[in-house]
């Protein structure tokens, strides 16, 4: 009997961290977290400052208006060493709210959730190689 | 005394008129750069170690934003001179537009196709709604470390911001 309880609390600790690991993942944004624009003295250096780029970096949608925020560690992820890493072809946007609203896809820009990324027009890019 | 105010709005006229007209077309026109920003010398994947720059430019395209990023490798203490080719492949680019600081298009990377010291991305990624906006571009430059670089599939990745560009 002992041990039938056993079995049943630690299923029951393993649910409840699991739902707890869970939370962690799709809560992306917490009360302290700072969002909005990058203020304009963070690229005054010519190097980005990220020290003051907010947690939620606001992003516009493809009428020009504001669709929700990624997070600046997806926009711009570091090593420990502090290293520039490359970041995900796709990153989510949450709104306010914290609900996942879309994407932001390389050379797409935002996507809307229920889109695919296809069906976004394609940013017109021009490369240039010379000297 | 008619004479006189008359003279007066001339003049006045000819200097308030080319005024006028220069800050109108001064709205049009222009550009803003990061310049190139020095990352020092790194060893590339070849086992030679070249200087890694990376720029960020914003340029007025007949009224619409025209972003870039740019990666370059020099053999020099500096980033505008003694240009160094290195093998296609090795240099890539990217980079981010953003409006009044929000984040309204993206491009990249893209990688060289062919030896050379300079490579560079761009694209008009962002609407310029009526008024005043400015515009910032975050330029990514991408070199390849191979072995000598354990991120990134080996690319090391420097970033060079412009300053805003009011259109």
């Amino acid at each position: 009997m002992s041990r039938i309880k056993t079995i049943i609390v630690v299923a029951a600790l393993g649910t409840g961290s699991a739902a707890l690991g869970f939370a962690a993942t799709a809560g992306a944004q917490n009360d302290n977290d700072t969002r909005g624009p990058i203020p304009e003295t963070a690229f005054e250096s010519g190097q980005l400052d990220l020290s003051q780029v907010p947690d939620l970096v606001d992003v516009l949608g493809p009428e020009g208006t504001s669709v929700g925020y990624v997070r600046r560690d997806d926009l711009y992820p570091t090593s420990p060493e502090g290293d520039i890493l490359e970041r995900e072809p796709s990153i989510p946007v949450f709104d306010g709210n914290d609900r996942r609203v879309g994407d932001w896809v390389e050379n797409r820009g935002f996507v809307a959730a229920g889109t695919t990324s296809s069906a976004g027009s394609r940013t017109p890019t021009t490369t240039v190689e010379g000297e | 005394m008619g004479t006189t105010t008359r003279r007066r709005k001339r003049l006045a006229h000819l200097i308030v008129i080319p005024i006028l007209v220069g800050a109108l077309l001064g709205g049009v026109a222009g550009a803003a750069t990061s310049g190139w920003v020095n990352y020092g010398n790194q060893l590339m994947g070849d086992g030679v170690a070249r200087r890694h720059c990376a720029k960020a430019d914003v340029i007025n395209n007949g009224g619409n934003p025209d972003f870039k990023g740019w990666a370059r490798t020099t053999t020099g203490s500096g980033c505008t001179s003694s240009l160094a080719s290195v093998p296609a492949g090795y240099l890539g680019a990217a980079f981010d537009a953003y409006r009044n600081g929000s984040l309204c298009g993206s491009a990249g990377p893209v990688f060289q196709g062919s030896a050379n010291s300079t490579f560079g991305v761009g694209g008009t990624v962002c609407s310029n709604p009526s008024g005043n906006q400015n515009f910032h571009t975050v330029g990514r430059g991408y070199f390849w470390g191979g072995s000598y670089y354990s991120y990134n599939n080996h690319y090391r990745i420097y970033l060079a911001t412009s300053p805003y560009l009011s259109i």
